[in-house]
């Protein structure tokens, strides 16, 4: 039967899904954003307008673009990633655009997991401008993603140079953190937070956070907790930090501060799947839970449907975590591997590899682990024994 | 440089963000074909049409089923504006008809059901789609097109015949209805059928048993290998022609209705048959003779002529094969296309197992190995196999692992 149910279910076709019509005008029937629409997104949505009645402007389309992106980011959407390609359009489809365009078109592509594309665009922008620092700082990032810490390294450089303090130092850090020097991580960032206590909020957010997840792998969770807490203060709703900070709760057992954590963010898939997985082991829970595995379900099939790569790691973890599938999860998991090698893909790849009983990969990952000098709990032998 | 460095480090997260998006903008299509009319069912989201129209009137980020309303012509005639049918070449006129909503995708959608009709019978079905690919060039269409058995507009489930991924980069499809269907159908059911044979051992089981001594004749004094492969053939020929005739006969009855059996009877027989052509082979030859005119039994004729017990328990073996083409969910009506699809698959898995089967046992016959360790052996180990079978069957209970 394995052959005709895929035919059925391409698509992950749930059928024909539900309809109804409302009986009350004033029913609410979208939550289109969070709330009324802000100052920002009002100056948005006329420099949009302006843009259209003169595309070819480049600093202004620049301009529309980065805003875009930086909403993309906060709100964890990708439609605004499309919408700034299509701001960037005149120069999207150039062989080498105007240098601004350039590592917009390589940010937007790595936010997409066309990391092999951003790199090319990065390489080309800095073939032009040696001193472009976004640029740099975007290489560093694609780099570390795909633990290519060497390539890294190189990139970190030039950040010393052209960045400044807290940025460079985040980055060196970042790096540090990742190959072996652990510790000496943490005194850089603590020696830096401390001297640039008036740095701009999204940079300290930076180091905060990356801060939390060093000490959090090192096993020291009071420390980990307490800068997580220093970073979400100012930046309650960012979702990587409420991602990074439900995981943490996670590992410490502490579902139901999750599941307050992370109630209003069920529109994002990442936060959705967190809070599923607080549920799972919250008895009162059991109801949601069932809802939320339905919608992710669906969620992770309309990805596939679309052909979209980047929810690998997150739809691996559903099959390990909520569905008990790691057969499944194994094979998700692998295929992220090709793709990217965060402390948190590694993890995901052991002890899917653990569950499903593949030693091979498991010993693989450990010699990736061991090779790098990877400081992780999580990736300790200790840590996989508890494993179900 | 100042106000670029929140910016720089907004840009840096967005590598570790991608993978907690939120489900990007997606629209599904489903369309049905009946004749010459055409329906459709497309659910968008009511975010990205807010974004192309404004639908929210007073900017609150809340949208009413009132803001809506007010602007269901709006919206019609925007998304018919980025979406072109044509029928055998022939432009459709699209009208909405009725406008719903659903959930999906993380938000709600816009359903707008309309309908077309062209001039003929449609049997190619093009299609060209332009939503939000001007606005949001990672928006993808998902059309699926399902058979005319099931209407979106009846909320009934037909499975999609025909799906597509719509992108800026591909932004048409064609669908060859009429050609389409009986193709993709008939292929389907002689992989079905080729499935079911290889993965239902029973069926091959129990060929196995009868093939097992085709390469032998047996006298007084035990088994002797066949002197020539024609006469090989001719009797393995013999047995599967048998088989497959007889099981074509039932296969087809059950599948237009017209005899029906409890299938715990038919599963069970099928295992019966299995454990009785094995004993045939362990059968010693000087309890029985070899020929019914001396005046011995019916059994020693029966044992000598191995096409006759094929096509006998072959009979039941098709209300077998019937019940698992019943699983296919099939529209009555279509039932000669599946039919023979099936039976195909069925012989063509069949043959492969006796194209392996036939040379190798041929070659080994001669030999002591064949003669008194494999024939037996394996017939030994198919009876204990189609026994727990036949106990698992007829009593409804599960001990073996396959």
């Amino acid at each position: 039967m394995g052959l005709l149910t895929c035919f059925w279910t391409a698509f992950g076709y749930a059928a024909v899904t539900p309809t109804f019509v409302p009986t009350d005008d004033a029913q609410i029937v979208a939550q289109l954003r969070p709330s009324g629409l802000s100052s920002s997104e009002r100056e948005l949505r006329t420099l949009r307008a302006s843009l259209a009645q003169n595309p070819t402007n480049l600093p202004l389309a620049t301009d529309v673009a980065r805003r875009l992106i930086q909403q993309a980011r906060r709100e964890s959407d990708p439609r605004y990633l499309g919408q700034a390609e299509v701001a960037l359009g005149p120069w999207w489809n150039q062989a080498v655009p105007p240098v601004e365009a350039l590592v917009l078109r390589a940010t937007i592509r790595q936010s997409l997991h066309d990391f092999t594309a951003a790199l090319t665009d990065l390489d080309a922008a800095l073939a032009i401008d040696g001193r472009n620092l976004q640029a740099w700082l975007t290489k560093f990032t694609v780099h570390t993603v795909r633990g290519e810490y060497e390539s890294a390294r190189r990139a970190c450089v030039p950040l010393l140079r052209l960045g400044d303090n807290l940025t460079a130092t985040t980055a060196a850090a970042t790096l540090a953190s990742l190959t072996g020097d652990a510790s000496r991580s943490l005194r850089l960032l603590e020696t830096a937070l401390a001297r640039d206590a008036q740095a701009p909020v999204p940079t300290r957010l930076w180091a905060l956070t990356q801060l939390a997840e060093t000490l959090d792998r090192l096993g020291r969770a009071p420390e980990a907790e307490r800068h997580f807490q220093a970073a979400l203060a100012p930046s309650p709703h960012d979702p990587y930090l409420l991602g990074a900070y439900a995981d943490f709760l996670l590992d410490q057992h502490r579902p139901a501060e999750v599941a307050g954590l992370l109630r209003d963010f069920a529109r994002m898939d990442g936060l959705l799947l967190r809070l599923a997985e607080a549920q799972a082991v919250l008895p009162a829970e059991s109801s949601a839970l069932k809802s939320e595995v339905a919608e992710l379900t669906a969620r992770f099939a309309n990805a596939r449907d679309r052909g979209d790569r980047v929810h690998l790691r997150e739809e691996a973890r559903f099959n390990l975590r909520l569905l008990g599938q790691p057969a499944a999860a194994l094979a998700l998991a692998r295929e992220n591997w090709g793709i990217q090698k965060e402390p948190a893909d590694a993890r995901l790849l052991l002890e899917a590899a653990r569950m499903a009983k593949d030693r091979p990969t498991e010993d693989a990952v450990l010699a990736w682990v061991a090779t790098n000098r990877l400081e992780d709990i999580h990736l300790q032998p200790r840590a996989l024994a508890s494993l179900p | 440089m100042t106000f670029l460095r929140p910016l720089l480090i907004g840009l840096l997260f967005l590598a570790a963000h991608a993978a907690r998006a939120h489900t990007a903008s997606t629209a599904w299509l489903t369309l049905s074909v009946s004749n010459a009319t055409v329906t459709g069912q497309w659910e968008i989201s009511l975010r990205d049409l807010d974004d192309a129209l404004g639908l929210d009137a007073n900017d609150d980020g809340q949208l009413t089923w009132g803001e809506l309303r007010a602007r269901h012509a709006d919206v019609a005639a925007y998304a018919l504006n980025h979406l072109t049918l044509r029928a055998d070449g022939e432009p459709l006129t699209v009208r909405v008809r009725e406008h719903r909503l659903s959930e999906r995708g993380g938000g709600t959608c816009a359903v707008l059901r309309f309908e077309a009709t062209a001039t003929a019978p449609v049997r190619d079905l093009a299609l060209d789609y332009r939503l939000f690919f001007d606005r949001d060039p990672l928006h993808r269409g998902l059309v699926s097109q399902t058979d005319g058995s099931g209407s979106p507009s009846l909320g009934k489930t037909a499975g999609p015949v025909n799906t597509s991924v719509l992108s800026p980069e591909r932004s048409s499809v064609t669908f060859h209805l009429a050609e389409h269907k009986a193709a993709s159908s008939f292929t389907r059911f002689v992989r079905e059928g080729i499935h079911h044979i290889w993965t239902g051992y029973d069926h091959l089981l129990f060929l196995l048993a009868l093939l097992l001594p085709a390469v032998l004749w047996r006298d007084a004094t035990g088994w002797r290998p066949q002197a020539s492969f024609r006469q090989a053939l001719g009797r393995v020929l013999q047995v599967v022609t048998a088989f497959t005739v007889a099981h074509s006969i039932t296969l087809a009855l059950a599948a237009f209705d017209l005899v029906r059996l409890p299938s715990r009877l038919v599963e069970s027989t099928i295992a019966a048959s299995i454990a009785v052509a094995a004993i045939g082979n362990l059968w010693r030859v000087t309890d029985c003779e070899t020929s019914v005119g001396t005046g011995q039994s019916l059994l020693g004729w029966l044992l000598a002529r191995p096409w006759v017990m094929a096509f006998a328990f072959g009979l039941i073996h098709g209300f077998g094969f019937a019940g698992a083409l019943s699983e296919l969910d099939l529209h009555r009506g279509s039932l000669a296309v599946p039919l023979v699809g099936f039976n195909l698959g069925v012989e063509a898995g069949q043959l492969a197992c006796v194209a392996v089967f036939l040379p190798l046992a041929f070659a080994l016959r001669g030999s002591r190995f064949y003669r008194l360790g494999a024939l037996p052996f394996a017939s030994v180990g198919i009876l204990l196999l189609a026994g727990g079978w036949f106990i698992e069957r007829a009593c409804d209970v599960k001990f073996l692992p396959f």
